[in-house]
């Protein structure tokens, strides 16, 4: 168990023909699950990370990955000190 | 297998996204073990804290602190979904330096305004704050203090807020920040309906067959109507959208109409189109002939600068910019006439058959259409202009308040509409489109607020600029500041408001969370709690509105802006603020606190305790000992039941994810002005637009007229100014979130890279922008997601550390008062370092 509590959930729109494809590559990506593929198109897109700032990183290699339309967040939990972490950004 | 507490949360996190993403079903084949009491949160809804969208997020408390949040899957808005900024919602009541104690300028422990700021009581705060305010008003009367407050204030906070202000100190000297925002907008319905607000809803999205942005970057200002524009698009192939900007943006990706035009000339565009239909006889003359007026509107009316600027001087209409006269129809097709195809498209730049295919969207009678527009068309010198010539359009065709036929005005913030416009927060404004200019309203105003007739001045106050140019001239002496950050927002720093806040005649409070440019620039500071620190209540774009409990207490001695307006009226006696002659005449009144008199009224405070949640706290009811805002807001709704704005019982929008007025009989309106769907038409009227005494619309004649100030041979590019996705207007909340921030945590002048090039610049240079008022430090940046054509710069104003808006120019628009952030000339120049 990581020090951090950073768990995500978003919902991908890709290229219905390309689900799998997609689903490969984005769980190639560390920390990220899909566990749910719609025929659709639509995946839902699971982050667990060690630390929320793997999150802003993660979320551009996602949303770069080819077939993807789009990527909306819908989920976002995080128990830790916002402070600390600002202040290592900033440095 | 044993589950462990963080498994639960994450099946939690998907089974939301999946209903978010219509996967219920294969939610349920996934087998996932979700039991939300095994993640020890407690969750709630709330509208979102920042745009005017209106959102509905569920938000998760954990020992007293917000640590989680996800978009409502019950809300219509929102489905589920959330944008980057309310994805990290939850992060925002915690940034490093949050505010927990007032802060006064001291000097030897005394206030002094060049002193230093030094942690004072609430009660010293507002000992010295009462004598501020008292001196102004006995040495310079009501019209020395004023108060500038937010489309972000609660329902309640805004209306105690003009309370405190119309009713308490006599003094129409308060303004939203809305002014800078929805100003346009607002005058536009008026002029054109009669009433405020779109008659439409965003359920239109899913009903039309084409969009057309008008100087709206929705893709990045309202990301989630973006994604339901975006379905739309591709799941009905036949959609169309259009896209006008003066530069590219994200949403001209999915673009089948791309149109980059010159600024200013948008009007010139809208009366083209106007022109297009009555040449092209798609006029829909059923609608024309019952349902609108004609009218010629007044011209060369200004640029809503200081009275003794040159540009003033010339206007021949600068005092009579709202004016205007009857016509006929033969008469506005002779106004329009001039507007051809080939002077538009020469003066706009845009190519004449992208102009066609755009004027056809309209005319084409088999096409529903709508119109989306925000800060393009508000923030201008001819906002109002550019409001009603779009309605103009809307109105010729008759596509107009049935499903999928919308002209539509986006708002910017979360409660522009339910704050600033409906409780009317503006300088002339009272609730429900009353006008403090008008004595029937006054009137009304004085009977539901049991006051004394006289006490509501009836001229309008100072507008939003003036409040900037009356402390400079130190016209206004005691000045409160809350719920937003003007020193960073408003335009010409350098030359109104920054000698204006630190005129040695004036005294600034500002009222936050965090210490803001505009804070540092007071002389006391008031800590503010914030969001679902406090009990509230937004109104959306579409009239939506949403409310929110109590979930988290605030930090250190932390007090919502509305515990602030009330517990400051106790300061205050009638005697000293009121005209000696309405209290001779009403001597009942006389030795009153304004608290007694506006909020211990036997209205505002006939709600027990009692009937507060007993699963929320709410710390200002238990501080005065009533429910204080569903007193409020049922002594609000009076001015609006009856009256084309009913709002339902307190008690029901704590159940729902918002309800649109007018709610009459327990319903909501989606469109309003149309028999069957608006209550308010009368039977076998068909339409009926009913804000006018005729129950017609008007059709404005309002030509092209060139901006304030346009590039020349020194200061040879436009500049433009506006948000950017991942901040939220001055960025006070969201550059204290750290993803946010890493996000984009500079401002950068985005041009493009022939103008770059021509100047010897590169990609990352440190340049200077520099304009007749101000200049500013930045970096060019040629890629990205703005393409700015030659000549045009475009400048984000969420960064602190680069505040563009000491370059800005400070002209509105004559009618509506609204600062044009998006036109003035400047240079670009290299600093000499890397």
């Amino acid at each position: 168990m990581s020090k951090y509590l950073s768990i995500s959930s978003l919902v991908a729109q890709v290229a219905p023909e390309k689900r799998e494809q997609v689903r490969a590559a984005m769980e190639a990506v560390p920390y990220v699950e899909v566990p749910i593929v719609g025929e659709n198109g639509k995946l839902v897109v699971l982050i667990d990370a060690p630390h929320t700032r793997i999150i802003v990183e993660t979320l551009d290699i996602l949303k770069n990955l080819p077939g993807v339309i789009s990527l909306l967040p819908v989920y976002q939990h995080e128990e830790q000190e916002t402070a600390s972490l600002l202040a290592e950004e900033r440095q | 297998m044993k589950l462990t507490r963080r498994d639960y949360i994450k099946a939690n996190a998907v089974a939301v996204a999946a209903g978010a993403a219509g996967l219920g079903k294969e939610a349920e084949a996934a087998n996932l073990v979700t039991d939300r009491s095994r993640t020890n949160l407690t969750w709630s809804k709330a509208a979102c804290r920042f745009c005017g969208t209106g959102c509905s997020v569920m938000v998760g408390t954990k020992d007293g602190k917000v640590v989680a949040s996800h978009g409502d899957v019950k809300a219509e808005v929102n489905r589920g979904l959330n944008c980057v900024k309310g994805y990290f919602l939850s992060k925002i009541l915690y940034g490093e330096d949050r505010l927990k104690t007032p802060l006064l300028r001291m000097k030897d422990g005394q206030y002094d305004k060049n002193g230093d700021f030094a942690p004072v009581s609430w009660e010293t705060a507002f000992d010295v704050m009462a004598e501020k305010f008292k001196e102004a008003i006995r040495k310079n009367g009501p019209t020395a203090i004023g108060m500038f407050g937010s489309g972000q204030w609660t329902v309640w906070e805004g209306y105690a807020a003009s309370k405190l202000m119309k009713a308490g100190f006599g003094s129409n000297n308060i303004e939203p920040n809305a002014r800078h925002c929805m100003a346009s907008a607002v005058a536009g319905f008026m002029r054109t309906f009669g009433i405020d607000e779109p008659m439409g809803c965003y359920d239109d999205i899913e009903a039309t067959d084409a969009f057309v942005l008008w100087g709206s970057n929705m893709a990045e200002m309202h990301p989630i109507l973006w994604t339901r524009l975006t379905d739309r698009r591709l799941s009905a192939p036949d959609t169309r959208v259009a896209v006008l900007s003066t530069y590219e943006h994200r949403c001209f990706d999915l673009a089948d109409i791309p149109m980059v035009f010159t600024p200013q000339t948008d009007l010139a565009i809208l009366n083209f189109i106007a022109n297009y239909i009555i040449q092209n006889d798609r006029v829909n003359w059923d609608f024309v002939d019952q349902h609108v007026n004609f009218r010629r509107g007044n011209t060369d009316i200004g640029y809503g600068l200081r009275p003794e600027h040159p540009l003033e001087q010339k206007a021949a209409n600068a005092d009579k910019a709202g004016g205007s006269q009857e016509m006929t129809f033969e008469e506005f097709r002779e106004f329009v006439a001039e507007y051809s195809l080939e002077k538009v498209s020469e003066l706009s730049g845009v190519p004449e058959q992208q102009l066609v295919e755009l004027a056809e969207l309209y005319a084409d009678p088999d096409r529903k259409v709508v119109s989306f527009w925000t800060m393009g068309f508000n923030q201008h010198t001819r906002g109002v202009w550019c409001n009603n010539l779009i309605y103009n359009i809307h109105l010729l065709v008759g596509k107009i308040a049935t499903p999928g036929n919308s002209p539509f005005s986006l708002t910017g913030q979360p409660s522009a509409c339910g704050t600033a416009r409906e409780v009317g927060t503006f300088s002339h404004r009272l609730p429900a489109d009353m006008v403090v200019t008008n004595p029937k309203h006054r009137a009304f105003a004085e009977k539901v607020w049991n006051i004394p007739a006289g006490v509501i001045p009836p001229k309008p106050g100072f507008h939003a600029a003036q409040h900037n140019r009356m402390l400079k001239d130190g016209k206004i002496n005691a000045y409160w500041v809350q719920c937003n950050n003007n020193m960073q927002a408003a335009a010409n720093l350098n030359e109104e408001t920054w000698p204006g806040y630190r005129n040695p005649e004036a005294f600034i409070v500002v009222s936050d969370p965090y210490p803001t440019v505009t804070a540092g620039a007071a002389d006391l500071i008031l800590p503010t709690a914030m969001w679902v620190e406090k009990e509230g209540a937004y109104g959306n774009a579409e009239r939506r509105t949403q409310f929110w409990h109590q979930l988290v207490k605030a930090p250190g001695e932390s007090r919502s802006d509305l515990w602030q307006l009330v517990e400051f009226s106790k300061r205050f006696t009638t005697d000293e603020v009121w005209p000696k002659e309405v209290l001779s005449a009403n001597p009942a009144f006389k030795g009153k606190t304004l608290y007694e008199v506006l909020f211990r009224n036997g209205s505002v405070d006939r709600f027990p305790l009692s009937e507060t949640s007993p699963d929320y706290d709410n710390d200002e009811s238990a501080d005065f000992g009533f429910y204080l805002q569903k007193g409020l807001f049922e002594e609000y709704a009076i001015f609006g039941r009856d009256h084309g704005h009913d709002l339902a019982p307190f008690e029901r929008y704590h159940e729902e994810r918002g309800l649109r007025w007018p709610v009459v009989d327990g319903k909501e309106t989606r469109w309003r002005f149309r028999e069957g769907s608006d209550p308010y038409v009368g039977k076998g009227k068909g339409y009926e637009f009913y804000g006018k005494p005729d129950g017609r619309a008007v059709i404005f004649a309002l030509p092209y007229e060139p901006p304030a100030e346009s590039p020349d041979e020194e200061y040879d590019l436009w500049l433009c100014t506006g948000r950017v996705l991942e901040h939220w207007h001055s960025g006070s909340m969201t550059q204290r979130v750290p993803e946010l921030y890493k996000s984009f945590p500079d401002a950068v002048v985005y041009m493009h890279p022939k103008d770059a090039e021509s100047r010897g610049l590169r990609r990352g240079q440190e340049i200077r922008v520099v304009s007749r008022r101000g200049e500013i430090v930045s970096r060019v940046e040629t890629r990205g997601r703005n393409k700015p054509p030659e000549g045009l710069v475009y400048v984000p104003w969420f960064d602190a550390s680069q505040l563009i808006n000491k370059v800005t120019l400070d002209a509105t628009d004559p009618i509506s008062k609204q600062t044009d952030y998006k036109k003035c000339a400047v240079k670009i120049v290299a600093t000499g370092r890397a």
